[in-house]
């Protein structure tokens, strides 16, 4: 039997004893690698976060509450709407304007016009807010604080087949308060609605819910329709600025901030506080992995001067029979990678149950993959490099007089 | 005519403690001959153990020479001195010292493993060493499911498995009854016909056995004549039997 045979048999010598320390090293290795994984996976969350969104300036109409047509500005197609008076107002003279500043990139113009109308001139202060979106697009209503999305409740949503027709979805507290649809269960409820907009009745297919009458006083209608009956001109509701680098932002910001008729807002408090979260997290589990890595090492260290003190006299009479010291370390190397392999195996099991609560708990997505039996692997190994140290010193150094002095 | 295996000249052990110099062995000249079992006896802590391990390259002296089978033993480097305790002595320890997770076969194999013999090799002679020592129905039993007795013939087995000149034995019946004892004897005995066995022994029975008794007290050789008839005594030496060899 090879010193390797010995040494891969000599963990079972002990099998209760085997059993806690595999244990304990595999919820070790694997919390070990899901906490690498974690901190890896929330360090390139950050990353990204602050490479992107922290790049991004969001331009609105001045004055404007989340989208063009809603606030101090002018409706989309009202007198007041600028061009008339000569004065400055957000369209895509605003987009010429930007593409001149250094470092913006990536200029995007968000095709969503917004309007507000009086809807029933007999109804005093009936306005709902009419939103053109190429069908097909998500339901954003503007809600009490920001965008809501919203679900359908009646009917259907806008498709690709209604580009260009004169179909709408509207809300239900505007269903409710101007087409008298008390409960909308049912398809049967919107049966030749229609509502009137620039002289031109829209048939009603639909009815959509944010869970508050606030958002749920709109009317969405398709893109090319809403061009077609209000004629927006060159007006945009909102264009998207992408700096070229962090460093660049606040100065574009404020180049941005001169162009006249123009809000620029960039989303800075809100990445401050996503990035102290996952800032938390990352450091929580890096340090986590530090200090598992540590009490593993201790461990195995432990357990590994147990075994040389136990084997002492073995060690002696192997070799006074004759075993190079090369056997000797071979045997150890070989018992405690066998003990690291096992806890490995059962750390693959407690990675991807710790993975699972981690992600749930926290919503870091951490997968169990190839980095993670690397990861684990590699655990394994370091804690067999570091286990063996004292064996193989010990080992090495033992005078076979000893193992005769234990007799 | 037997050739000298062992010379020892002007050979001293001696360590520190506690801040005292202890001469464990003092100036000691020895020859032992090729073949034949010497016994070795003398009180506790008279130096017998230490002068087995310097003849088994376990422990160097602090002066003197030994020579073994034409090696100066302590002029060998520590691979040497590991080549040396493969191929030219094999250990008997009075608690066996068996490897308790390997069976009987493997634990008599395993020099023979050190030395490079093969695997068909090395279990076949471990096989017929215990088939001679009454031990073939052991050979898959693992030392905890052995007698006290058949352990220490596993490990004489083992001792002799890569055929050294010189066999060390220390005490090899302290752990055992009169009857295992009595087996043990016969079979150092037996062994003692092809080659050098040197035996550390309490037990009177056992020395009167040996071809030469040697006596040690205080680290030195004793040259008092045999006294026929007197018990060996673990505290007071008596010369009991010589045999010239």
């Amino acid at each position: 039997m090879s010193a390797m045979s010995r040494g891969l048999r000599n963990p079972f010598r002990t099998r209760v004893r085997t059993a806690v320390v595999v244990v304990l090293l595999a919820i070790i290795i694997g919390l070990f690698a899901v906490m690498v994984q974690g901190a890896l996976v929330t360090r390139q969350r950050l990353e990204s976060l602050q490479a992107n969104v922290r790049t991004v300036i969001e331009l609105r109409e001045a004055g404007a509450f989340g989208t063009g047509g809603f606030g101090a500005d002018a409706p989309v197609g009202s007198a007041e709407m600028g061009r008339e008076q000569g004065t400055a107002y957000f369209s895509t003279t605003s987009l010429a304007a930007i593409r001149r500043i250094p470092h913006a990139d990536h200029i995007a113009k968000i095709e969503e016009y917004v309007m507000e109308p009086q809807i029933d001139t007999s109804v005093p202060n009936a306005y709902a807010m009419i939103i053109g979106l190429r069908p097909g697009a998500p339901l954003r209503a503007i809600g009490e604080v920001d965008y809501e999305n919203a679900r359908i409740v009646a009917g259907r949503d806008l498709g690709p087949q209604d580009e260009n027709r004169d179909l709408a979805v509207v809300g239900r507290h505007y269903a409710r308060e101007r087409l008298g649809i008390a409960a909308p269960d049912g398809d049967a409820a919107l049966s030749g609605k229609t509502i009137m907009l620039e002289g031109r009745p829209l048939q009603v297919i639909g009815i959509y819910t944010t869970d508050n009458d606030f958002g749920d006083n709109h009317v969405f209608v398709p893109i090319e329709t809403f061009r077609r009956l209000l004629n927006p001109g060159d007006k945009l509701s909102k264009i998207w600025v992408t700096a070229d680098s962090i460093a660049n932002v606040e100065s574009i910001r404020d180049e941005l901030q001169q162009i006249p008729g123009v809000d620029a807002v960039t989303a800075a408090e809100q990445v401050a506080s996503a990035r102290a979260t996952l800032g938390s997290i990352s450091a929580a589990t890096l340090y986590g992995s530090l200090l598992l890595f540590a009490l593993g090492g201790v461990l195995v260290v432990f357990i590994m001067v147990l075994t040389t003190r136990e084997r002492i006299k073995e060690i002696g009479t192997l070799k006074a029979l004759g075993a190079p010291n090369r056997e000797v370390v071979k045997q150890f190397l070989a018992e405690i990678l066998a003990l690291t392999g096992l806890a490995a195996v059962g750390a693959v099991a407690v990675a991807t149950i710790s993975g699972q609560i981690l992600q749930t708990s926290v919503n870091v997505d951490v997968r169990i993959d190839g980095q993670t039996f690397l990861l684990i692997v590699l655990g394994g190994l370091i804690f067999a490099a570091i286990g063996s140290c004292y064996p193989i010193f010990k080992g090495i150094r033992l005078s076979p007089i000893q193992a005769m002095k234990n007799t | 005519m037997n050739s000298a295996l062992i010379e020892l000249r002007g050979v001293s052990k001696s360590y520190r403690k506690g801040g005292e110099t202890i001469d464990a062995i003092a100036d000691i000249d020895l020859e032992v001959q090729e073949t034949g079992m010497v016994a070795v006896v003398g009180p506790s802590g008279s130096g017998k153990s230490t002068l087995l391990h310097m003849l088994g390259a376990m422990d160097r002296p602090t002066r003197g020479e030994i020579n073994v089978a034409g090696q100066v033993v302590n002029r060998l480097s520590q691979g040497e001195l590991t080549r040396f305790r493969r191929q030219t002595v094999g250990f008997v320890f009075q608690t066996f010292n068996l490897i308790p997770n390997l069976t009987a076969l493997e634990n008599v194999a395993l020099p023979m493993e050190f030395n490079g013999v093969s695997k068909a090799a090395r279990l076949k002679r471990a096989k017929s060493l215990l088939e001679r020592f009454q031990l073939g129905p052991r050979l898959k039993h693992r030392p905890r499911e052995l007698s006290g007795g058949e352990m220490q013939r596993v490990a004489i087995a083992r001792a002799v498995a890569n055929e050294p000149r010189l066999v060390l034995a220390d005490e090899p019946t302290g752990n055992l009854d009169s009857r295992s004892g009595q087996i043990i004897y016969e079979v150092l005995r037996e062994i003692s016909r092809e080659r050098t066995v040197i035996v550390v022994t309490h037990a009177e029975d056992l020395a009167r056995l040996a071809d030469r008794v040697i006596h040690i007290r205080d680290g030195r050789l004793l040259d008092a004549p045999p006294m026929p008839g007197l018990p060996l005594d673990r505290n007071e030496l008596h010369f009991v039997q010589q045999r010239a060899i």
